[in-house]
């Protein structure tokens, strides 16, 4: 046993390990820096740079100069910029691995910088691209531009046409069977055979003459009471069919009037769509921050709440980014494998600075028991009377989490904001005085939120591209002279599937500025359409006529079979 | 390349101890299965350094499993998943996440469980199975390679050269 131990080699382990903790020691930094980049470029879906990476040991800290996090959508673009990042890490925490961070500071935030070179990395490209979400709702926005009647009917097709070819060919198919049917039943030749059979009986004479003649009669008697039965359940059946057919000619006759009823609502302006102009107005601007905000509200859901699974009565969790699982255990006092308790921010915006904070950064909150909260303020900006936001990311029951955020902006002064650029009515606020609140929440994804923004002094310019549409031009005309708004948004709705109402007092202004030329133009539209659509189907729906006069013709084949019959009997 | 295989016929042509290249050999299995960088590691590391595992061994093992390690990672990780979800083993893994020493250890890793029980009940029997075969090939095969036609063309090839080269304190061809 004492050949197989060399205690020389405890000294060996020694060098060994003083080697390791100053290689360590002098390329932690740098390990630190291309760690940060490296998992948040796969968290967020760009490139994420930090300038340099500082570790202090005493006290346990982490100081990251110029982080700058690229916006996967715009890669020229960063999401934000932060010139300084100071932390200070518990340091026993770090023997359980985990990563406590008591205080962080974040001084010079600059929000949607430029960067010099692109940040978009593609091998996260595909993996937005699949993780695209469905076609959102958002906002219905109106029309002022009432198509004409012939690219409608190219692009549309008529369910009338449709029904009445339909009909056509199927009391076609039913014709000929019946006919092939009637073939099979008996006939008028049938009629004088059994006519002349009777004959025939009714002159015989003699006893065994009238005594066979009675037997024969009762015979005959019988095959024509069962042919006249087999006459009157094709009669009966044949009844319920034209009945059917009948009533489906009908349909086929009042189909274009449906047509016309169905393009009109699609094309036309209704009333419903010109009491809520203000849409037009507001609505690409008001759908855009909405999307924005949700699409957000998705994209930091994995820092609120990690994925986690149960299985054999313990927790199994995936890590956002590595090899293998980490099956959790309950521990005597559980706390988060990460967790920023207090940062303190400082924002610098071109209007100039405004600070917050933010509490419990964790993906682990049903563990710490307390949610994320923020709150921002800043007063006496450039531009900007106050501003304040604050909110509740709460998911410490993980089954039911509630996001909500209030934010408030007073006094902001609006240079030359573009409402709409659609063609038909593109509108920009030269200038003009806004107050805005807003609150939100999303509540096991169910979205519910609600904003309000005053505008005052307001100087509207309106340029429509199309002079020869009336309702643009009398839109522009009466917006000339507004010089304050009020807007209301509700949004609701699923995060993947929302509406956004919105209402304004502009919208009884606009409505009635707008109601004679798009009474005009909606008459001649319809007038069109009705013309249009009634050429249209008039061959097909007198073919189906015909076709079903066809049909109602075997009915007299039928009656008359039917009356021979009964005059034998 | 070359130098691998002439390091591991010096190695096996050496005077060390069969146990000595077995142990090393061992120790490496558990390195290189298992993630580097754990803290279990450190104790290999001091078991190579006090035991007289044969360094070269050791050395050349661990880059061999090391590099085959990531070929069994989802197996290990089914392994450890299974481990530390199996319903009689809870309280001792609930006793262990408690301690400092074994969060450290990141035991509650699928693949740093799976990986480390399978090289822990490799290890004993391939130690053995290492022995064997070593003194076998000493007793029987090193023998008649030095008289085959094989090894007449080997000692004429590049191999043999790096051999040389790489002999140092002195070889047993």
């Amino acid at each position: 046993m004492k050949s197989m131990i060399r205690w020389p080699g405890l000294g060996l382990f020694a060098v060994v390990v003083l080697l390791l903790s100053l290689f360590f020691y002098f390329v932690v930094d740098g390990m630190i820096k291309r760690t940060i980049e490296s998992q948040g470029s796969a968290l967020v879906g760009a490139q994420v740079d930090v300038g340099a990476a500082d570790l202090s040991f005493s006290p346990l800290g982490l100081s990251l100069s110029r982080l700058q996090i690229t916006n996967p959508d715009a890669p020229m673009r960063n999401i934000v910029e932060i010139e300084q990042l100071a932390m200070s890490i518990a340091p026993l925490p770090l023997l359980e691995r985990k990563i406590i961070i008591e205080e962080m500071t974040a001084t010079g935030v600059r929000p949607d910088t430029a960067r010099q070179s692109s940040g978009a990395l593609p091998q996260y490209a595909a993996r937005e691209k699949e993780a695209a979400p469905a076609a959102k709702k958002g906002v219905k926005l109106p029309t002022l531009q009432i198509p004409d009647v012939k690219e409608v009917l190219a692009k549309e097709e008529l369910t009338s046409v449709a029904l009445a070819r339909e009909y056509q060919a199927q009391v076609k198919a039913d014709t000929a069977k019946w006919q092939q049917r009637l073939a099979e039943l008996p006939n008028q030749k049938k009629m004088a055979e059994y006519r002349e059979r009777l004959n025939k009986i009714k002159s015989s004479s003699g006893l065994a003459g009238l005594m066979g003649g009675a037997t024969e009669l009762v015979g005959l008697k019988k095959e024509i009471e069962a042919d006249m039965k087999r006459l009157q359940a094709a009669q009966k059946e044949f009844s319920q069919a034209a009945a059917s057919y009948k009533q489906g000619l009908a349909e086929v006759q009042s189909a274009p009037q449906q047509d016309i009823k169905r393009l009109k609502e699609k094309y036309g302006l209704s009333p419903e769509g010109l009491g809520h102009l203000s849409s037009l107005l507001f609505g690409a601007k008001t759908g855009g921050m909405v999307e924005k905000a949700l699409t957000w509200h998705e994209k930091i859901q994995p820092l609120l709440q990690r994925r986690k699974e149960k299985k054999a009565g313990t927790e199994v969790v995936k890590p956002l980014r590595g090899e293998g699982v980490t099956v959790r255990f309950q521990e005597e006092t559980p706390l988060p494998d990460f967790l920023i308790r207090h940062i303190d921010v400082s924002v610098l915006l071109e209007a100039g600075g405004f600070g917050g904070t933010i509490k419990n950064v964790t993906p682990d909150q049903d563990r710490l028991g307390e949610p994320l909260t923020f709150a921002f303020s800043g007063d006496d900006l450039q531009g900007l009377r106050a501003i304040t936001l604050d909110g509740v990311l709460d998911h410490v029951n993980t089954a039911q989490p509630r996001d909500s955020v209030h934010l408030a902006i007073n006094g902001y002064a609006v240079n030359n904001m573009v409402l709409s650029s659609t063609e038909s009515l593109p509108v920009t606020i030269a200038s003009g005085l806004a107050d805005f609140k807003a609150q939100a929440v999303v509540e096991q994804r169910q979205v519910n939120a609600q904003g309000q923004a005053q505008l005052t002094a307001a100087n509207f310019a309106i340029t429509p591209a199309q002079p020869d549409n009336a309702i643009s031009q009398a839109l522009a005309r009466a917006l000339a002279d507004v010089s304050k708004a009020g807007v209301k948004a509700r949004v609701t709705g699923t995060v993947n599937d929302y509406q956004v109402q919105l209402s304004s007092d502009l919208d009884s202004l606009l409505k009635e500025a707008a109601a004679n030329a798009v009474k005009s133009q909606t008459a001649r539209f319809e007038q069109q359409l009705q013309e249009s659509i009634r050429a249209k189907t008039k061959g097909p729906v007198a073919d189906a006529a015909d076709s079903f006069a066809d049909f109602s013709a075997l009915a007299e084949e039928l009656k008359a079979r039917l009356q021979a019959g009964r005059q034998l009997l | 390349m070359l130098r691998l295989i002439a390091k591991l016929l010096k190695v096996l042509n050496s005077d060390a101890q069969p146990g000595q290249i077995s142990l090393g050999f061992c120790l490496a299995m558990v390195a290189g299965l298992t993630p580097l960088l754990s803290l279990h590691n450190l104790l290999v590391l001091l078991l190579v350094c006090v035991l007289r595992a044969n360094l070269a061994a050791f050395l050349l093992s661990l880059l061999l499993f090391t590099g085959i390690a990531y070929l069994f990672d989802p197996l290990f990780s089914q392994l450890g998943l299974a481990l530390l979800t199996a319903p009689p083993l809870q309280a001792l893994w609930s006793a262990l996440y408690d301690m400092a020493l074994f969060r450290l250890e990141n035991f509650n890793n699928s693949i740093v469980m799976g990986s480390l029980a399978a090289s822990l009940v490799l290890f004993f029997p391939l130690y053995l199975l290492g022995n064997l075969l070593i003194r076998k090939y000493r007793d029987h095969v090193l023998r008649w390679v030095k008289k085959s036609r094989l090894m007449q063309f080997f000692m004429a090839s590049k191999v043999y050269r790096y051999y040389q080269n790489v002999r140092g304190l002195g070889g047993a061809l």
